[in-house]
């Protein structure tokens, strides 16, 4: 009896207070911690979430967990403290959204190759193959600049002998099944 | 019975070159340089065992043990390999590439959108950022004086520019570097028909830029195996090659020309130059 109690509160501050912990960025990366929000909403944290997505559903959005991976992994992804939440929006944006939010059509085209190379790759590509594959859609110059923009920005991550691989922000916004399947399906002009 | 024995035992260099191979053909693999199942990691595994009783330094035994452990990762990168192939994930990479290169950038943006969840953030002013703004516009001077540094007169008139200017500054060649390094090698065949031929003389000329040039174009002839260099009692001698002729076993010999370096040269040369006009 008390069990169902529980279950049906509604933690109303706290889902607030959650949605500021994710939306509003405090450090260098956005969302916040799994154990930063178990220490500021307590045990029942990963209810509290479930709540937050279902309010945020209305609007598009939705809560993700994105597991740390030690670098070399390629696609494995462990669940820690340190895994991050993110609120990503659910559905997906048009060119022109896309446009309007500051990304060029380019820079988009490069980041599907870059991202869809690595993951042909399983996970892992060397830079210079990477770099080799945009540069023939956009030059050598520009193929360099982006992949240090992609790394920079979280898509890719770089280890210390030169390899790519997918880095946290991949992982959380790409749904790479959905991707390499279109790239699949993409009928050649 | 001993005396066959003997016989069967490897030399203990063949054996660890062996070894080396196979720690080296799975660093290739670990670095995705070949595919996992490249290599046959039965024989490699036959190969180790085969070497194993005959160890008996201890630096063998640990590269005994390191080419085992690098068998064991290729085992592993084969095994997510599997595992990758028969996921929903799987695409052949030559068909992919084909496909990324052949597909428009708007096609790929597009396709790209479709699989976009991006992450909703919102960037706060915070205490220290407004501070640290503050500090930026207090210390900023007005426009005004700041676009005095930038006043350089009046400026030309616009005109147009000659093939000889274009040379001038660089933006169009007289010679393709090809044409240059093919011209530099027939004249090094040239000079070295009639006597030795010495770095320092063939490289030095009356302007310094022109002396780097030629350097620079030497290394390429060297690089690309169409002149060797040779040292001989203490100078460094330039050796055309007939044919372009690579070398196995590439040895780097940096050559760091300074201003100070070519006038040292270009006086050396001026006695040689004067005695060789007499």
């Amino acid at each position: 009896m008390e069990r169902k109690a529980k279950a049906k509160r509604f933690f109303g501050d706290k889902v607030k207070r959650a949605a500021h912990l994710l939306l509003f960025r405090r450090g260098k990366l956005p969302g916040a911690k799994d154990w930063e929000l178990r220490a500021r909403l307590g045990d029942d944290h990963e209810e509290i979430l479930r709540q937050l997505n279902e309010l945020l559903d209305n609007v598009d959005l939705e809560v993700k967990r994105v597991g740390s991976t030690d670098g070399a992994a390629s696609f494995g992804e462990t669940l820690t403290p340190e895994s991050r939440y993110v609120a990503t929006l659910k559905g997906t944006i048009s060119l022109r959204e896309a446009r309007m939010c500051g990304w060029r059509i380019d820079s988009l085209a490069g980041l599907a190759i870059a991202v869809a190379y690595v993951v042909s790759k399983q996970g892992k590509a060397s830079r210079k193959e990477v770099e080799k594959i945009l540069a023939r859609k956009l030059g050598r110059w520009r193929a360099m600049a982006m992949t240090d923009a992609f790394v920079r920005a979280g898509y890719l991550g770089e280890d210390e002998s030169g390899m790519l691989y997918l880095d946290w922000r991949t992982r959380a916004e790409v749904d790479l099944r959905t991707l390499m399947s279109a790239l699949a399906e993409a009928r050649l002009e | 019975m001993a005396k066959k024995l003997e016989r069967g035992k490897p030399h203990p260099a063949i054996a660890r070159r062996d070894v080396i191979d196979i720690v080296k053909t799975c660093e290739a693999i670990e670095d995705r340089k070949f595919n996992p199942f490249l290599l046959d990691v039965k024989y490699a595994l036959g190969t180790l065992r085969k070497y194993f009783p005959h160890w008996r330094e201890l630096d063998d035994h640990c590269l005994d043990a390191h080419a085992l452990n690098r068998l064991s990762r290729v085992l592993r990168l084969q095994g997510s390999q599997l595992r990758f192939q028969s996921s929903s994930l799987y695409t052949d990479p030559a068909f992919l590439e084909e496909k990324l290169t052949a597909l428009s950038m708007k096609h790929l943006a597009e396709i790209f959108v479709e699989s976009w969840h991006p992450v909703a953030e919102l960037e706060q002013i915070t205490e220290p950022s407004m501070k640290e703004a503050v500090a930026y516009w207090n210390v900023l001077a007005p426009v005004e004086e700041r676009w005095k540094r930038f006043e350089m007169g009046r400026s030309a008139l616009p005109g147009f520019l000659k093939t000889d200017d274009l040379n001038k500054i660089g933006i169009q060649a007289k010679e393709t570097f090809e044409e240059a390094l093919s011209k530099l090698w027939k004249e090094l065949k040239e000079e070295s028909s009639i006597g030795i031929v010495g770095y320092q003389d063939f490289i030095c000329r009356e302007g310094f830029h022109e002396t780097v040039e030629r350097a620079v174009q030497v290394s390429f002839l060297v690089t690309y195996g169409y002149a060797r260099i040779v040292a001989s009692n203490g100078a460094v001698q330039l050796l055309p090659n007939e044919e372009q002729k690579l070398e196995r076993h590439p040895v780097s010999f940096p050559v760091s020309i300074t201003h100070e370096v070519w006038s040292k040269w270009k006086e050396k040369r001026r006695p040689n130059a004067s005695s060789a006009i007499k």
